[in-house]
């Protein structure tokens, strides 16, 4: 029984060894051209039980190479777009240099050509409000007017909850610099109490309403979810008829409550801009590709005193992608910022937005 | 005798040895922003959680034998390695889900699925502890 027990540990060990020295060479050659996708992910995969053989990271590499490539063939579609999107973020970030780095010039390219930089100028997105109410006017002005306020506020480092934060993460609060005007309102009765999550708003055959050009719009419909559903979005790559976010009629704009900021909405745009849940959906070791986000292995809700510690250090629970309430979140960092103008970079999925 | 704990504990850990016989607890948690799904079912009692309440009722013995007969067909070991046939938690489109199962040895937490969407592998046991919330 020992040896039976055993035996697969030594393969294990020994398989990790071999095969992961060819990732290795992969991540020294980030600075030059290759750029490492080993870790990227659409589906969760847990990898603490191989992890844990290995203490300097390379079996996550390996393992999730695997998962990747099976991914690939059953789900080609989406999740080949999602892998394009993010291959073209990374590379842009990684022809970003990192300030203080020696030398200015960029990273020598095998194939020639420039890698373009994330997009450094002031990004101003139209938004077209898509309300489903069951009565006119029961959305009001006012929670229309609000809410792209708060987004102005959120996106250009204007929170003033913003001082409050530990020394820690202080340095890391992003002005973000992306503005939001309100191009349009459509308005539509439905007495339909529970939407779902499963985009009948966005169709105007399934009584809901059509999506109005998206590559150059921001669209939020704006309807009653159910399910206690706050508001949810959908990342860049996914079907042009369905992007932009959705976020529930109480949860729109300045209401009532601890989700009456209108940070629901920020959360949602978040996503919309290709920026993952601050503890990656998963265990310590899988990642929100945020360099400089702390590791965490799950959500923190409610208003949680600082620290909160997960994965041996303190969860950044004021960053808008964590689950906190919407007086306790106030913060994108410097690589959340990079990861979003990413996409307005020359070649990005956002770019028409900026040309 | 050392050398007899050693392999014992070796043992408690392999498939299908000892990791069901002594099972404390079946746990399910689903949870988004302004959402908590929680139930731990005890052999005696059983705590059902939600943002607004608290409840403790009596766990009836179909209800743990029926449990208890669901988790036999599940390796315990490969709770944390199942795929999540559905991803739409990362949007915040689905609560997000997990099955923890404790025995007298250690606790087996599954990876992440949606709720309403578990892997098939765990799919009968997870209905039996979902209909606390429907």
């Amino acid at each position: 029984m020992m040896k039976k027990f055993i035996l697969p540990l030594i393969f294990i060990a020994v398989t990790l060894i071999i095969s992961c020295e060819t990732s290795d060479e992969n991540v020294q050659e980030i600075n030059s051209v290759a750029i490492d996708m080993s870790d990227f992910y659409v589906e969760t995969n847990s990898e603490d039980g191989l992890g844990k053989a290995d203490n300097n990271g390379k079996s996550k590499n390996c393992q999730s190479m695997t998962v990747l490539n099976r991914q690939l063939k059953e789900n080609p579609g989406l999740y080949n777009k999602m892998y394009t999107i993010e291959m073209h973020t990374r590379r842009i970030i990684a022809g970003k240099k990192p300030d203080g780095t020696p030398g200015g010039g960029k990273p020598g390219g095998g194939g020639g050509g420039n890698d373009p930089t994330p997009f450094t100028g002031s990004v101003i997105i139209p938004v077209i409000i898509n309300i489903l109410e069951n009565s006119s006017g029961a959305v009001t002005p006012a929670q229309i007017d609000t809410q792209i306020a708060i987004l102005n506020e959120d996106f250009n480092d204007n929170n003033p909850n913003t001082s409050g934060a530990p020394s820690e993460f202080a340095g890391l609060v992003a002005n973000c610099d992306v503005s939001y005007v309100l191009a349009g309102v459509n308005r539509k009765i439905s007495t339909k109490s529970s939407w779902g999550t499963n985009d009948a708003m966005k169709h105007s055959s399934q009584g809901g309403i059509d999506v109005t050009d998206p590559s150059v719009n921001l669209n939020i419909w704006v309807c009653n979810i159910g399910g206690g559903i706050l508001g949810y979005a959908q990342f860049p790559g996914g079907s042009s008829t369905t992007d932009g976010v959705v976020i529930g009629i109480d949860y729109f704009g300045e209401t009532g409550g601890v989700y009456g900021d209108g940070r629901t909405a920020t959360h949602e745009v978040g996503h919309w801009l290709n920026l993952r849940h601050i503890w990656g959906d998963g265990r310590c070791r899988q990642d929100d590709f945020v360099a400089d986000t702390p590791s965490s292995d799950r959500s923190n809700g409610g208003c949680p005193t600082y620290p909160t510690v997960h994965c041996k250090s303190a969860d950044m629970t004021m960053n808008y992608m964590d689950y906190v309430y919407d007086d306790c979140m106030y913060m994108f960092t410097d690589g959340q910022n990079d990861r979003m103008r990413a996409l307005f970079a020359s070649g990005g999925v956002r770019e028409s937005f900026v040309n | 005798m050392r050398l007899i704990i050693f392999i014992l504990f070796i043992l408690s850990f392999s498939k299908g040895i000892g990791q069901k016989s002594n099972i404390m607890a079946f746990e399910y948690i689903a949870s988004t922003r302004g959402i908590l799904n929680q139930v731990i079912i005890k052999k005696d009692s059983s705590t059902v959680k939600t943002l607004n309440q608290n409840k403790i009722i009596k766990t009836s013995p179909e209800k743990w034998n029926k449990l208890l007969s669901l988790v036999k067909i599940i390796d315990l070991n490969t709770l944390e390695d199942l795929k999540s046939p559905s991803d739409k938690r990362f949007s915040d489109a689905a609560l997000s889900a997990q099955l923890n199962i404790t025995t007298i040895v250690k606790k087996y937490e599954s990876s992440d699925f949606d709720h309403n969407n578990p892997p098939i592998e765990i799919k009968k046991i997870v209905s039996e502890l979902t209909i606390y919330f429907d």
